[in-house]
């Protein structure tokens, strides 16, 4: 299978709006905080060891050896990654965490078939056998012709100033009990809040039979805080958090008191809530993480294995009229530093901006290799796995609706009755019906064009095609949210957006009939 | 590798780095994972892994480290890095590793055959099960797999109180997600099962025959009226509730406040009906096992006695806080995580109807088949989730519904469970048989 780079298409679209980390994070820095955490970054005790002993040659050596009965194509994907992790609870660090995981997994594709196994033991003798294993698959006892391999360099989406690595834990300390202290702070019915902080650095080798051979580091981390409100028996939670592949310079332009404060502010919010209504009527999803929507409705069925397999709604559709033309669709990896983002994907193949619907029109498709191989087609950079130990499969990055040019308060305004949905929680689809459904966890109530009181336990269910095609405003503020995607039982970062959308009518699930 | 004997040098290797106390967890193990997809061999993975995590005190202060690295000079980092951790963190009073206590129960749940089995029998039952759903009804046009998964491994815990426990364990799963197409509308279904024992997976045509019978009768639902009606929960999304009640019976959440549970023991919270039981030692149960993921010994234990809550799970620490008892529920993900609290076997347990009666009870309501989304809300207790199914009329399954969402607040779940099915079976964590809840709210048109 031959995989030459996709040609760059140029194309024409409305602007992309980029902004920064909105509601309620991006706030000026408080200095006294700022300084005391970016004074004397020290080197972690302990410098991890990279595998960079697996040179060029023995890669080339082990791609000889799984294609050594037959095969289309093999690949190897040697992973190190170092993890710390911090959890602050009822006001203490409750445990401070840090792991090494390595290990190499070797994939041979003949045709259709795909075999694949994995080691963490990096000795010789168990890489050749994982070799050997992985080409149990291929029969025809005909070597295909292995290319030498070429470093090819990848270009920077993930650009870090001070890798979260070489900080130490006490600065990471000091940002979760900012956040601590502010959500306690924010109003006396918070109770209990817990702060998560975790970091990782991965690096990688890939290389493949066709020559290619990628090195590249992907950092990550996430600051996520919980928030507990309780008053008169009423218990709820809130929820917020900044994830990016970013060192510790984002905090020179967020604060983390703001993280703390967000979570507190949605924990009590809804402790008033009234009980959800139920039925069809608009809603309206806030931009940001609201794009969930888009991930779950959408977005899974434009990967490249369902349309393969014939199984997604969007299979055979390419030009055609599958959303109202107010919706534009996007899937992009090479955004700056985001969650979703990477500079190369998991199978080497440079990522990029792909357009999965333009004006309500369905473009393409988000590929693999092996899909796209399968399909004719050329990869996409959209090959995700979550470890050595997980195969690649076609998977979203960054994913989000354009921007359109309609208020959110003349979404509120032209709403007769109807919810206005401010926070998500997750979401799931049924690729093949594209029935989907999302817990709401802060939404109020729209009456006559005003915005009135919160209600909670509401679900929102719906049909992803049957929901595009009833988008009938598109907000100009186009915001991100970071969340954590899986399938086929691996999890990957992926980040989400959306401008602020109404969609004419959804089935809202509650309780009060 | 004598893994016992190296969990011992790791323990002496803490503390002379500097540790007061310390804990191993090590994981060995062995995964075959075949997904057939129309004779096409979609995924074949053969594999090994293994990796160790410890636990490290520094007086009342901890930290935990991990690594697949077992060479001596890495493991003596790894080491130094734990303590120095901890030295960074934060005294809790509460922290605590359990001491060696009771006689661990011998459970069935290791099958020393399943590592000599074949491979090629193993791929040619997942090529059977592939093969048979497109046999048994012409409308399947693709599945999105045919699958056989095992596994199986050895499992190391031991802490520098004397505490030292070595078990074997292994599962086979298989299961198949069929595609129907009929008059240009597509159905997904699954089904499947798991096993402790190879020779306890049924045979390939039970699989094929129910996961198709789900696809078929699911195919071309619409939405209903919204409405106040019955449903029934299938056995398969009866879990979806238990999940629920499980997060809210955390020994850690209740601690903190983050369970509409709190302050609830002793009350009734459900129908006289409902009895909810953690199980360690169901025989050959996925969650079966000799002791939990810290050692401590498991047991069988009421949470919910005829509607009356008993009991909050613990592990050592949780139960240190509240001056308890650890009730055996300390759970990991893997060696790379420590422990939390979770389930060993935990289940609604069963009644005297078959899940037949239960619906020729119903003159109008529903039969859920699927859901989808959060379920149940630990917090506030609240359940609401997507759902598809069957509508039930005069006691017969009527026309496929799909699109609609079912809710209600748990407490009145619980109360209104008017009947329980006898279909309770133990191939997975969290199970349930067949019940009804005499009423909730469905969302459709």
């Amino acid at each position: 299978m031959k995989i030459p780079e996709r040609p760059k298409k140029v194309m024409t679209r409305r602007e992309f709006v980029k902004k920064g980390i909105q509601g309620g994070i991006v706030v000026t820095a408080t200095p006294v905080i700022m300084s005391s955490l970016l004074s004397g970054c020290a080197p972690s005790p302990v410098a991890p060891k990279v595998p960079w002993q697996l040179t060029p040659e023995i890669l080339q050596k082990l791609l000889d050896i799984a294609l050594s009965k037959g095969g289309d194509f093999a690949d190897i994907y040697v992973e190190h990654r170092v993890s710390t992790r911090i959890s602050l609870e009822e006001n203490l660090v409750k445990s401070l965490d840090y792991g090494v995981s390595q290990g190499v997994g070797i994939r041979v594709i003949a045709g259709e078939e795909v075999g694949y196994s994995y080691t963490d033991d990096l000795a010789m003798k168990k890489l050749q056998e994982t070799a050997r294993t992985a080409a149990y698959i291929a029969a025809t006892g005909i070597k295909p012709s292995i290319a030498n391999l070429t470093e090819r360099s990848v270009k920077k989406n993930i650009i870090v100033e001070i890798g979260m690595d070489k900080v130490i834990e006490k600065k990471k300390v000091l940002l979760m009990q900012a956040a601590n202290e502010a959500a306690r702070a924010f109003d006396p019915a918070v109770k209990e809040v817990t702060v998560r902080y975790s970091d990782e650095i991965k690096n990688l080798i890939i290389a493949n039979s066709e020559g290619r051979l990628v090195h590249d580091e992907q950092p990550l981390f996430l600051l996520g805080v919980s928030a507990l409100a309780v008053r008169n028996g009423v218990r709820q939670m809130g929820s917020e958090s900044l994830s990016e592949r970013s060192g510790y310079e984002v905090f020179k332009r967020v604060n983390p008191s703001d993280l703390g404060k967000e979570a507190a502010r949605q924990a009590v919010a809804m402790l008033d809530a009234r009980e959800a209504p139920t039925g069809e009527m608009p809603v309206i999803i806030a931009n940001g993480w609201g794009g969930v929507l888009i991930h779950e409705a959408i977005g899974h069925g434009f990967e490249g294995d369902f349309i393969r397999k014939k199984t997604s709604f969007y299979t055979d559709k390419v030009g055609e009229k599958v959303a109202s033309e107010k919706v534009s669709i996007v899937d992009d990896g090479s955004l700056r530093n985001r969650r979703g983002t990477l500079n190369a994907d998991d199978e080497g193949t440079i990522t990029r901006r792909n357009i999965l619907i333009e004006n309500g029109i369905c473009q393409g498709f988000l590929y693999d290799i092996f899909n796209a191989g399968l399909m004719k087609t050329y990869s996409t950079g959209n090959a995700r796995r979550q470890s050595f130990r997980h195969i690649p499969i076609p998977r979203m990055t960054n994913t989000f609706m354009l921007a359109g040019e309609d208020a959110a308060e003349d979404m509120v305004r032209r709403t007769r009755r109807g919810l206005r949905v401010r926070n998500l929680g997750g979401g799931q689809v049924d690729i093949t019906s594209g029935n989907f459904v999302f817990q709401v966890t802060e939404a109020y109530m729209i009456e006559r064009g005003r915005t009135t009181y919160p209600v909670k336990g509401a679900t929102l269910i719906g049909n992803g095609p049957e929901v595009l095609t009833k988008v009938d405003m598109v907000g100009p503020d186009l915001d991100y949210g970071p969340g954590s995607c899986g399938k086929d039982g691996q999890s990957v970062p992926c980040c989400v957006g959306q401008p602020n959308v109404r969609i004419s009518a959804i089935t809202v699930g509650g309780t009060r009939v | 590798m004598d893994y016992k004997k190296l969990a011992s040098k790791l323990l002496d290797k803490a503390k002379k780095a500097g540790a007061t106390q310390a804990e191993v967890y090590l994981q060995s193990a062995e995964e075959l994972e075949i997904e057939i997809n129309k004779e096409k061999m979609q995924k074949l993975n053969r594999s090994a892994i293994k990796g160790v995590g410890l636990r490290i005190y520094v007086n009342k202060k901890m930290s935990f480290v991990y690594s697949s690295d077992f060479t001596e000079k890495e493991l003596d980092k790894l080491v130094e890095k734990g303590v120095a951790l901890a030295n960074e963190g934060m005294e809790d009073k509460f922290n605590i590793l359990p001491s060696p206590s009771g006689t661990p129960p011998k459970l069935d749940i290791f099958d020393a055959e399943l590592a000599n089995i074949d491979m090629e029998k193993k791929i040619d039952y997942a090529r059977e099960l592939d093969k048979l759903v497109f046999e048994i009804d012409p409308r399947v046009a693709n599945t999105r797999a045919s699958s056989y998964y095992d596994g199986y491994g050895e499992l190391i815990i031991a802490n520098t109180n004397g505490l030292m426990h070595s078990l074997q364990a292994s599962y086979c799963s298989v299961g198949t997600s069929p595609v129907i197409e009929d008059k240009g509308l597509k159905q997904v279904a699954y089904y499947g099962t798991a096993a402790r024992y190879y020779k306890d997976i049924p045979p390939a045509k039970e699989i094929a025959e129910e996961a198709v019978r789900r696809a078929s009768l699911l195919i071309g639902g619409e939405k209903v009226r919204t409405q106040k009606a019955p449903v029934v929960f299938d056995f398969r999304v009866g879990a979806s509730l238990l999940r629920g009640i499980l997060s809210a019976v955390n020994g850690e959440r209740v601690f903190r406040g983050e369970s509409f549970l709190v302050d609830k023991l002793g009350e009734e919270i459900g129908s006289e009906l409902v009895t909810v039981v953690d199980d360690g030692l169901v025989p050959k149960g996925m969650g079966s096992y000799p002791v939990d993921d810290e050692g401590v010994v498991t047991s069988t234990k009421k949470v919910v006695d005829k509607g009356v809550l008993k009991l909050y799970l613990y592990d050592s620490y949780t139960a240190n806080k509240v001056g308890t008892k650890s009730t055996g529920n300390a759970s990991r993900g893997s060696y790379s995580s420590r422990p939390s609290i979770g389930p060993t076997n935990f289940y609604l347990e069963k009644g005297d109807k078959s899940p037949q009666e239960i619906i020729k009870e119903v003159s109008s309501g529903f039969y859920a088949f699927n859901t989808m989304g959060g379920g149940v809300n630990p917090v506030t207790g609240m359940y609401s989730a997507g759902a598809a199914g069957v509508w039930i009329r005069n006691g017969q399954l009527a026309e496929p519904v799909a699109k609609v969402t079912i809710a209600a607040s748990l407490f009145d779940m619980l109360k209104g469970i008017d009947a329980i099915g006898n279909d309770l079976r133990f191939n997975s964590r969290v199970v349930s048989p067949t019940y009804r809840v005499k009423e909730m709210t469905v969302s459709g048109r």
